[in-house]
């Protein structure tokens, strides 16, 4: 990966993680028939306030995808990270890059229908960005119907981590954007895009807020913008951010992540079995 | 602007900086450079993202030298590469997703007052979807600058003759495995080096049309069983770094002009 000799990654079990990119052809050769899932990161470019930088979400993805990779080493191959995403709420604030749906949803297609081609049937989107979620639904669910795959999905990290791990150490009660709970994990994934000397915590514009969490009660979704409701661009307090809770956080994310692969491979190695006994007539 | 990022005149990276330092740094970006990779075969010599690391790391180096005229946004990871398909790992985009990306990236860039761009990169089958997109964009768009630069353009003759030693190089060879080598000397395949197993014929046929002005489409598995055309066992760090150095050197003048230009 592009940044990968740069980016000192979190501690897995081996260090060893199955990057394409790093890959030669005949490498990839070599590992094709014990890799059980493609996984394709999946973040943005935005500000993240003066917390993190620009790359925060992607580098997030990308990080937690290489450590599961690691602790599942061969059997999880990462494809190039998808650096930017969803981000027009995030568009009144410098170095925002926001790509249109359709730019997304071609650019995935092309990802995996090549992959497809030289023979990787299972792919699993992990996108870092809540303003992804939508668009990687959609892209999983038309992908897993066009394309001869056998899965096709796509996951946002938060929804890896229990609950318990949230409101564990949630210290403030407006999360979910270079707040604590997201600068802990880019503590323990990613620290060298933390940027220590600056952290704040959101300052907040209390008249954006009513809108916000009314459309939050009934799950509007709507767009927006970020600079309705902050001022620096941030929520929560990033100064209460811990690597310990990064680390339960990613570790729980990897361990929900191995989850997810196993049950997909069972499923499809019991179809496989299925289809070779109808076709030898049992 | 923060005295740690005035000191340090590293590359100008559009991920590593926050969006305040960003803003500090705006008044005095006068270029953002767009990388636009490849993820494809390179034989048993070097990783898939051969391309992409190459076209990265000299816009990286290109950024230092012109510090802190020169932004350079994250790398498009794959590209053109149809006729690659033929090895495992490739990756091809269509020309249309390319230029959607493009489209939305400097769109988005304009929109925080960055105008002037210019698209690096360093695979040829990228060349004719890159010189579309700088017309259709243009026009498009209306920025002060938009322009592509494959910067293997920029290579001098007199350096490649010293180091091809090959009759036939141009991919997984020693000119680009150099460069690499000095560059990002982890995505080279030390132990697995080898010369390209051509197939005669096939490279014969294309070069005689090429020759002649006819550009023809064809399948890298039908002119060479490994993927490559050179031999990378001929490469080094010191001919890589002649090299890239002369490129950059050149590439800097040529940078120098373009922030001039229209200012």
């Amino acid at each position: 990966m592009t940044n990968s000799g740069q980016m000192q990654r979190a501690g897995g079990l081996n260090d060893k993680p199955l990057i394409l990119s790093e890959l030669s052809w005949p490498e990839v050769a070599e590992f094709q028939d014990g890799v059980e899932m493609v996984l394709i990161p999946f973040g943005s470019t935005e500000q993240h306030g003066p917390n993190l930088a620009l790359s925060a979400d992607a580098s997030i993805a990308e990080s937690l995808c290489l450590l599961a990779s690691a602790t599942m080493y061969p059997r999880l191959l990462v494809a190039p990270t998808v650096p930017w995403g969803v981000s027009p709420h995030h568009m009144d604030f410098p170095g925002t890059i926001t790509l249109e749906a359709d730019t997304l949803l071609r650019v995935f297609y092309d990802i995996v229908d090549s992959l497809n081609r030289h023979g990787f049937k299972r792919f699993l989107i992990v996108n870092a960005h809540g303003g992804n979620k939508e668009i990687s639904g959609v892209v999983a669910q038309d992908l897993g119907n066009r394309c001869e795959l056998e899965f096709c999905g796509s996951v946002f990290v938060w929804d890896l981590i229990p609950d318990r791990l949230k409101s564990g150490w949630q210290k403030t009660d407006r999360v979910g954007h270079a707040c604590e709970l997201e600068v802990s994990d880019a503590l323990f994934l990613c620290p060298e895009i933390v940027k220590q000397d600056t952290l704040g915590a959101g300052d907040f514009r209390e008249d954006g807020w009513d809108l916000r969490d009314t459309l939050a009660r009934y799950g509007v979704r709507a767009a927006s913008n970020m600079s309705d409701i902050t001022n620096n661009g941030a929520l929560g307090d990033a100064t209460l951010a811990s690597v310990e809770a990064g680390r339960e956080r990613s570790e729980a994310a990897v361990e929900s992540l191995g989850n997810i692969v196993a049950a997909v491979t069972r499923s499809s190695m019991a179809r496989r079995d299925q289809a070779a006994v109808e076709t030898t007539g049992g | 602007m923060p005295d740690t990022l005035r000191a340090q005149r590293a590359p100008l990276l559009l991920s590593e900086l926050s969006s305040p330092e960003l803003a500090s740094l705006l008044p005095e970006i006068a270029l953002v450079i767009q990388p636009v990779g490849s993820l494809e075969q390179h034989g048993p010599n070097t990783a898939l993202e051969t391309d992409t690391a190459v076209a990265y790391e000299m816009s990286k180096m290109a950024s230092a030298r012109l510090w802190p005229k020169v932004l350079v946004a994250p790398p498009l990871p794959w590209g053109f590469a149809p006729y690659h398909m033929g090895f495992p790992g490739t990756i091809t985009m269509e020309p249309e997703t390319v230029i959607r990306v493009l489209r939305d990236v400097l769109r988005s860039l304009q929109r925080h007052g960055l105008n002037r761009w210019l698209l690096t990169n360093f695979h040829t089958g990228n060349e004719g979807l890159l010189g579309m997109a700088v017309q259709l964009l243009s026009r498009e768009l209306s920025p002060d600058f938009l322009g592509s630069c494959s910067l293997y353009s920029l290579e001098p003759d007199e350096i490649e003759a010293q180091i091809k030693k090959s009759e036939f190089v141009g991919h997984g060879c020693e000119v680009e495995t150099s460069q690499l080598m000095y560059l990002r000397p982890d995505l080279v395949k030390v132990h697995t080096l080898a010369p390209g197993a051509k197939i005669e014929e096939e490279g014969d046929r294309r070069r005689t049309f090429w020759n002649r002005g006819v550009r023809v489409s064809w399948d890298f598995d039908r002119r060479s069983h490994n993927g490559v055309l050179g031999d990378s066992r001929h490469a080094s760090y010191e001919a890589g770094e002649s090299m890239v150095e002369a490129v950059l050197d050149d590439f800097e003048d040529v940078l120098n002009d373009i922030v001039e230009f229209g200012s």
